[in-house]
């Protein structure tokens, strides 16, 4: 489903590579683990998937389209296949819930019954149900969380990208967040993650991917944090 | 339409939220457009003076005494038949002593008394007015050339002089029109800059969920031109305020030369109103558009 083949990737102005001769391939369905410490490229790796820049050297494939070549307009539709959830939510601050969420399905254009019916469903699956009107400010790190993720998910992406997800939240409410995220996979949508957080990891058992100096230097199914 | 309604809905929103920034690019545009405004009203003016000059501006062929009534009614043919000439009045000589009469009171009307028919000195004439002031000099010539004129005359260094004045203030109208039209462009583009920034998180989402580029520029549009559009209402509410004072004073103190001659309040007015919300308009379209473009092209690469 995503290749990454032989790449590297050289930020402009910087000497420094940020990957370096990547090669991984991931398939659908899989849940990622993308480990490391801070600058070791977990967020270029993931903002390449994203196509918010192409690789210096080197080629990605998404379902073996190489998306080096995608225009504009082909971008925004292979964006539509995806959703992103951040480590600081992101949430439209004076928008309600159900707005926030409703808002990535407006983008595409859906008629508004559409919206409400899907909005509804997806808040159940992250447990918001009756939180529609409330507003980002007043709820929890681990609702406000909830409500990124319902957006992330609300056109039904084929591939989740989750950069630091838990990062501010305390282990508790992690477990919560990892549990829907889990269920989420065991509904077909591919996930990739960027984490810090050792026990997170070691409790889920999936794959993990280890960079370092923006090279992969541990790729292992089941796998712990280093 | 109800994705437009949405759009608006967003653009209010958002200048709600930034009152302060909103506030500052209004006023730049308030401050732009009102001195764009008395340049305006100035050359709005002179040109009216012109006008005004140019619809009374008369020129008098006086005719030799010894032709024929033939020649003279010839002459006239002549004159009916430039295409330039809007009116044309033929003056006996009877005519121009009795106008001339006119000049003195009944108590010196004993001065002219020794003129008889044919004692009369004053020559006849053809009072004739020419479609525009730019075109005198070429009348002027023309008809001095035909046979039996004594003379033409008209205010041939007054019109020079007002016609390079007129035109002076129209180079100086459009030079301040160009240059504050860069302020104002600039100073909208930077307050959309601001406020796309602030921004940045919505139009990240709006990337990420897929959103086409015009789908993300398109409120921030809606945005600038409302914002022009406020300033615009604003600087015409002040120059109408700024103006309907000057007629008044002017016409207080009507030693001043201009004090008749001033624009009528409508004419100006109704010109001032279409041309700023015109402006507003697109200078605060133009300005978010630039501004909220060069962000994308920033940020998506």
């Amino acid at each position: 489903m995503i290749k990454f083949d032989n790449i590297s990737k050289v930020y402009d102005g910087n000497e420094q590579y940020a990957l370096k001769d990547v090669n991984i391939h991931i398939k659908k369905g899989e849940f990622v683990f993308l480990v490391g410490p801070s600058g070791a490229g977990k967020s270029t790796f993931l903002r390449l998937i994203l196509k918010d820049f192409n690789p210096t050297y080197g080629k990605l494939y998404l379902n073996e389209v190489d998306v080096n070549k995608l225009k504009n307009n082909e971008v925004q539709h292979l964006r539509r296949r995806m959703g992103v959830v951040f480590q600081e939510f992101k949430l439209l601050e004076g928008k309600t819930v159900f707005e926030n969420v409703a808002f990535a399905m407006e983008v595409l254009k859906r008629d508004s019954r559409t919206i409400k019916k899907r909005v509804s469903y997806v808040l159940e699956i992250v447990g918001l149900n009756g939180m529609e009107e409330r507003y980002p400010q007043t709820m929890s790190g681990g609702e406000r969380q909830r409500v990124a993720i319902a957006r992330a998910i609300i056109n039904g992406p084929e591939i989740l990208i989750c950069d630091e997800p838990t990062g501010n939240l305390d282990p508790r409410t992690s477990f919560g967040i990892m549990k829907l995220l889990e269920n989420i996979n065991t509904l077909g949508t591919t996930i990739i993650m960027a984490t810090h957080d050792k026990q997170v990891v070691d409790s889920f058992n999936k794959r993990v991917l280890i960079l370092q100096d923006g090279v992969i230097r541990g790729d292992r199914q089941g796998g712990y944090f280093y | 339409m109800r994705m437009f309604l949405n759009f608006v809905r967003d653009a209010y929103n958002n200048i709600k939220r930034n009152v302060l920034m909103s506030t500052a690019s209004i006023a730049s545009v308030v401050a732009a457009l009102i001195i764009m405004g008395i340049v305006l009203v100035i050359a709005i003016n002179v040109s009216y003076i012109v006008q005004e000059v140019e619809s009374n501006l008369q020129m008098k062929v006086y005719l030799n005494d010894d032709i024929t009534d033939h020649r003279v009614s010839e002459i006239g043919t002549y004159i009916q038949n430039n295409s330039h000439i809007t009116e044309m009045k033929y003056v006996s000589k009877e005519e121009a002593l009795k106008e001339f009469a006119s000049w003195f009171d009944s108590s010196e009307e004993t001065l002219l008394k020794g003129y008889t028919q044919t004692g009369n000195p004053l020559p006849r004439s053809y009072v004739i007015k020419v479609d525009n002031a730019d075109n005198l000099s070429a009348v002027y010539s023309t008809i001095m050339e035909y046979d039996g004129v004594a003379d033409v005359v008209y205010g041939k260094e007054y019109v020079s002089v007002l016609l390079k004045f007129n035109n002076l203030i129209n180079t100086i109208s459009l030079i301040v029109v160009a240059i504050l039209s860069a302020v104002s462009l600039f100073t909208i583009y930077n307050t959309i800059k601001l406020t796309v920034y602030a921004r940045r998180n919505d139009v990240e989402i709006m990337r990420y969920v897929g959103a086409s580029n015009s789908y993300i520029k398109i409120p921030f549009i809606i945005e600038g031109s409302v914002l022009g559009i406020i300033g615009a209402v604003a600087a015409v509410l002040l120059l109408r305020g700024g103006y309907t004072m000057m007629i008044g004073l002017m016409q207080l103190n009507s030693v001043l030369p201009l004090s008749t001659s001033l624009a009528p309040f409508s004419a100006v007015m109704y010109q001032i109103t279409t041309y700023f919300l015109l402006y507003g308009l697109i200078i605060g379209a133009a300005g978010s558009y630039f501004s909220v473009s060069k962000f994308l092209k920033g940020n998506v690469k």
